[in-house]
């Protein structure tokens, strides 16, 4: 079972949390932040957390391009394309359903994110949280050591989703996710 | 006939007189700016060129002439005289590379600054200049923002090996700062919208008999772009890949040279040969491994890069009224629509909701309305 955890923080002097049903970004009066924050968070998340505000503690990405695994590409994709379709109704359900529908583990997540990164330009528009919801599911690796976060460039209202394993940030292509201030986390791991 | 600039800046040329003239406020109060004006800048910014042989003028009859450059002109048609071609058919390596850097280092004299930005282009410049044992002085703006975290890692690393290192907070330089006072300039240039950090700067070198800044403005294309093997395209020209504002209207001004270090031919020639057949290279993987003993480990393994989406917009906001009051300005001067303040605050409202073609158009109109109101100022 996926769980999320709320990690509402203060930036520029404003609070900002996740809404957790909807999935929008909210600006919120600092003094009030506390009661938008999980109280317990895994052992975990906070370490991940650590390796967000540092990125350079985790291992340099690999120079090798990896091969996709084709042998469970059309897995991926059906997952995928599943995400897609739940994440347009509904933030919250996206989750749920992440953490329902977990599949056998087909891989670790470096190579599901390398088989995704190969789909349709189009398809992958935008589907940062779509690709990690997908990773989170079918990732040996995930499953064992894995945080998917969600963030903002703040103040900017621009988010994004990836995900932090242990010392690896494992999608080769994403250079994006240091903008992004950690403000909700969602793993099987709980405290 | 031939039309030759020696001079290390650029200088404008009258192509009905047939002779250099020297831009002043006055004179370029009278010109004629109309509609016609704002489109070929747009055009001209939509080139990202400012070779003559491309140039379309934005003053009647004014053509802008870069920095050591000669040109041929028949009739109105110019080309560049003797244009250096690029081939990358001989073999030239990094050590070659120094080679070089040690032999101009013993014609350079006075004092020497680099800029430290925290990323990849300028730690190399640094790490070849300490390797050269030149003594630098150091200066760069630094973010104390979420996503800048690891380039300030990589800034106060460097900082750490030089005893001369000054930071400028970069809340105190946002872009778009201070534009009432962007310095008069003969043509305009989306550059004298961010004339403001560089006006810190050149205050710094003056302060510190700085003759040299060098920067590493021009790395992106040579240390991105796919290289041929006789790369003779314009990519890698010379005047393409600099950007001359700032040294010709901010740096001279204070006795200082800002130098595009790869705008040495033979430093060019040698970057691009040792690249040849490379693909395009968004993250500059060849470059952090080619360079790998002069920088930090934390850039010649990983390869971050913070956006700068968030400083441009805080940058924006800081500044709206002023940018409306030069905007009013320059619209009651020549009445051109598109730079209507009433316009350009739709344009803002654009570029606050991530419109890209709105941030083009924002950027071009305003430097072209910051052009006008430098003069009538």
């Amino acid at each position: 079972m996926l769980r999320s955890y709320s990690l509402g923080r203060c930036y520029l002097e404003s609070g900002w949390v996740i809404h957790p049903l909807s999935g929008s970004l909210l600006k919120v009066d600092t003094a009030d932040l506390v009661s938008f924050q999980s109280k317990k968070i895994p052992k975990i998340v906070s370490n991940a957390l650590i390796k967000c505000e540092n990125p350079f503690l985790l291992k340099p990405p690999s120079d090798s391009p990896l091969e996709s695994s084709f042998v469970h590409s059309s897995t991926i994709k059906r997952n995928f394309n599943f995400f897609s379709s739940i994440k347009k109704i509904n933030f919250y359900l996206s989750v749920l359903f992440a953490g329902l529908f977990s599949i056998k583990s087909i891989g670790p997540s470096r190579e599901i994110f390398s088989e995704i990164n190969s789909f349709e330009e189009d398809l992958k528009f935008n589907a940062c949280l779509v690709k990690c919801l997908t990773v989170a599911t079918c990732s040996s690796s995930f499953k064992k050591n894995g945080v998917l976060f969600i963030g903002a460039h703040l103040p900017l209202q621009d988010m994004h989703a990836w995900i932090i394993e242990e010392n690896e940030q494992p999608d080769q292509f994403d250079r994006e996710w240091i903008n992004y201030v950690p403000l909700m986390a969602i793993t099987y791991h709980k405290t | 006939m031939l039309i030759k600039n020696s001079s290390y800046h650029t200088k404008y040329y009258d192509l009905k007189k047939k002779v250099y003239i020297n831009p002043t406020k006055e004179r370029w109060a009278n010109f004629k700016i109309d509609s016609t004006s704002l489109d070929t800048h747009i055009t001209n910014s939509q080139a990202y060129s400012q070779r003559p042989d491309s140039y379309v003028n934005v003053i009647d009859n004014i053509l802008p002439i870069p920095a050591r450059s000669t040109w041929k002109r028949h009739g109105d048609l110019l080309t560049e005289f003797e244009q250096k071609i690029l081939g990358t058919s001989n073999s030239l390596g990094i050590e070659d590379l120094i080679r070089y850097l040690n032999k101009l280092k013993n014609i350079i004299s006075g004092r020497v600054a680099v800029e430290l930005s925290g990323g990849l282009d300028t730690a190399i410049i640094i790490g070849i200049a300490k390797h050269l044992g030149v003594k630098i002085k150091l200066i760069g703006g630094i973010s104390d923002r979420y996503e800048f975290r690891t380039e300030r890692f990589v800034q106060e690393l460097i900082a750490k090996d030089f005893d001369d290192v000054t930071f400028i907070p970069e809340s105190s330089a946002l872009p778009f700062s201070n534009l009432s006072n962007t310095p008069f300039h003969a043509i305009p240039n989306k550059s004298s919208l961010f004339h403001y950090v560089h006006s810190v700067t050149a205050d710094w070198a003056q302060e510190n008999e700085i003759k040299y800044i060098l920067n590493g403005m021009g790395f992106d294309s040579l240390l991105i772009d796919k290289v041929q093997k006789k790369s003779t395209r314009l990519i890698f020209d010379k005047i393409n890949l600099d950007d001359p504002w700032p040294n010709d209207y901010v740096f001279k001004q204070k006795s200082t040279s800002y130098i595009n270090i790869i705008s040495n031919n033979y430093i060019r020639k040698i970057i691009i040969t040792m690249r040849a057949l490379e693909p395009n290279d968004n993250q500059k993987k060849w470059a952090r491994k080619i360079f790998s003993e002069y920088i930090p480990n934390e850039l010649s393994k990983y390869r971050y890069k913070a956006s700068f989406a968030a400083n441009y917009a805080e940058g924006l906001s800081n500044n709206k009224d002023e940018i409306m009051e030069i905007c009013d300005r320059a619209f009651n001067h020549c009445k051109i629509a598109k730079i209507e303040p009433k316009i350009m605050k739709k344009l803002i409202k654009g570029l606050e909701e991530f419109d890209q073609k709105s941030e083009f158009e924002f950027i071009t109109r305003l430097s072209f309305a910051n052009w006008i109101h430098a003069f009538l100022k």
